[in-house]
C-alpha cells in the first residue's frame, strides 16, 4: 500500500530526517504525500458520503465511514514515530464546525496523525489548534495532500476552530 | 415570597429601572413569564433602563479597553473585570447593580436569593462567537446580560437557548433572544441551561455580562 506515498518519503535518510524531525521539533507537515494519481482516486473517493453530527458542547462537523488509506496513515505513522497513531474519524469542516476541548478527551501521550484533503485560508477559522495543559503550543492550517504528524505529551490535546462565516461554501476534510 | 415591592426599595429601583417595570402586576407577570419559560427560565426586560442612566452607561461602556479572547470555546472582546473598574458612571451601575433593592426586585422575578455579582463587557465582531456551555461554576445562580446594540437577526450575535435531551444533554437551538438596546436578559443557571452566542455576521455586539452569585 505505501506505494501510493511519494517515494521521496518513502527513502531512508528522509525516515530518518522525519523520525528527528518529529522527536525535537514535535511535529512535522508532509506535502505532496500521496503521488498525484493516488491522490486524485482518494479526493473522488471521499466527495460524497459525510452525514452531521452534531453535540453542540462537544463537536459539531460531518463524518463518514471510515476510509481505508487510514491503515496506510497508521502504517506510516508508525514506520516513522514507532508509535501507533490515535483514533481518527473522517470528519469534514465548513462553515460552523468546530470541536471542543472535553473533560472525556483523551490526554495519553501518543501520535496524531492528520491527513488533509484540502487547502484552507487563513481567516476562516478552521485551524488545528494544540494545548498543553491550558497552553496553545501549535496551530495548523489545513493544506492539501498534506500529512501531519505530532507527537502529544500527556496533557495535550487539541481541537478544531470553529469555522467562520468568511468560509462561505468551502469545506475541507480530515482522514 | 412577597409580591410586592417595599416601598424603600421601590425608590431607589426608580433611580435605575423604568416605571413600567415596578408595578406589581407587572412583577407577578415577570415572575410567571421567568418561571414557565422554556427550554428553561429566562426572560428579557426590554428597555429596562431609564434612557438618561442608560445612554450614560454606554458611553462608559463604549470606552472601556477590550482584549482579545480566544479558546475552543469563544472568539471574542473583554473588558476587564468591572467591578474593579474606575469609571465612576460603571462603579454607579454596578453599586446598583449589587444593591439589596436591586437583588430584591430579581428575588421576586426569580425567587432565588443572591449576595453578590461579577461583570465585564464583551464585544463581538463579525466572527466572533461563543460556543454551547451551561455557564456552571460554583456559586452561580443568574446569569445576566445587558444589551447596548440593537440587531437583525441576519447579523447574527443571538443569544440561542438550547433544549436538552432526557441525560440533559444539550440539542437543539429551540429560541433565539436577537440583540435589542437597553435589554437585559436573564437566565437560571442549571445543568441544562445550555446556550450560545451565534456567530456575528456583521456589526458589533457590545454586553456587559456576567452572574448573580449564592
Amino acid at each position: 500500500m505505501l506505494n501510493q506515498v511519494n517515494p521521496f518519503y518513502l527513502k531512508n535518510e528522509m525516515i530518518a530526517t522525519i523520525k528527528t524531525t518529529v522527536r525535537t521539533e514535535g511535529m512535522v507537515l508532509l506535502r505532496e504525500f500521496f503521488l498525484p494519481s493516488s491522490f486524485t482516486v482518494l479526493d473522488k473517493s471521499t466527495r460524497n458520503g459525510w452525514s452531521l453530527r452534531c453535540v453542540p458542547d462537544r463537536y459539531c462537523s460531518q463524518t463518514r465511514p471510515a476510509h481505508p488509506v487510514r491503515s496506510l496513515i497508521r502504517s506510516f505513522s508508525r514506520l516513522v514515530t514507532g508509535k501507533e497513531p490515535l483514533s481518527q474519524l473522517p470528519l469534514r469542516f465548513s462553515h460552523r464546525s468546530y470541536t471542543l476541548l472535553h473533560d472525556e478527551d483523551s490526554s495519553a501521550s501518543g501520535v496524531v496523525a492528520l491527513f488533509f484533503l484540502d487547502d484552507w485560508p487563513q481567516g476562516c477559522g478552521g485551524e488545528i489548534v494544540f494545548v498543553h495543559h491550558g497552553t496553545t503550543i501549535l496551530r495548523v492550517l489545513p493544506v492539501k495532500n498534506s500529512l501531519l504528524l505530532v507527537r502529544c505529551a500527556r496533557g495535550t490535546r487539541y481541537f478544531v476552530k470553529y469555522v467562520n462565516h468568511k468560509a462561505k461554501k468551502r469545506s475541507f476534510r480530515v482522514l | 415570597m412577597h409580591e410586592q415591592l417595599p416601598a424603600k426599595v421601590r425608590k431607589e429601583l426608580a433611580l435605575w429601572v423604568n416605571d413600567a417595570y415596578l408595578q406589581d402586576k407587572k412583577i407577578v407577570a415577570l415572575r410567571k413569564s421567568f418561571l414557565s419559560a422554556s427550554p428553561f427560565s429566562h426572560l428579557a426586560l426590554c428597555d429596562l433602563l431609564l434612557e438618561k442612566k442608560f445612554a450614560q452607561l454606554e458611553r462608559a461602556v463604549r470606552r472601556l479597553p477590550m482584549d482579545r479572547k480566544e479558546a475552543d470555546l469563544f472568539s471574542f472582546l473583554q473588558s476587564g473585570d468591572l467591578l474593579a473598574c474606575k469609571d465612576p458612571t460603571i462603579r454607579s451601575f454596578l453599586s446598583f447593580w449589587e444593591s439589596d433593592a436591586f437583588r430584591t426586585y430579581l428575588f421576586l422575578i426569580t425567587g432565588i436569593k443572591t449576595k453578590s455579582i461579577d461583570s465585564a463587557a464583551f464585544c463581538y465582531e463579525a466572527g466572533d462567537y461563543l460556543l454551547c456551555h451551561d455557564d456552571r461554576l460554583s456559586g452561580r445562580k443568574i446569569a445576566y446580560v445587558l444589551q447596548f446594540d440593537t440587531r437583525k437577526q441576519s447579523d447574527g450575535g443571538a443569544l440561542a437557548l438550547l433544549g436538552a435531551d432526557r441525560f440533559g444533554r444539550p440539542t437543539a437551538a429551540l429560541k433565539r433572544l436577537i440583540p435589542t438596546r437597553n435589554t437585559l436578559t436573564l437566565f437560571k443557571v442549571t445543568k441544562t441551561s445550555h446556550h450560545q452566542v451565534e456567530e456575528v455576521l456583521s456589526g458589533t455586539r457590545l454586553t456587559v455580562t456576567g452572574w448573580f452569585h449564592a
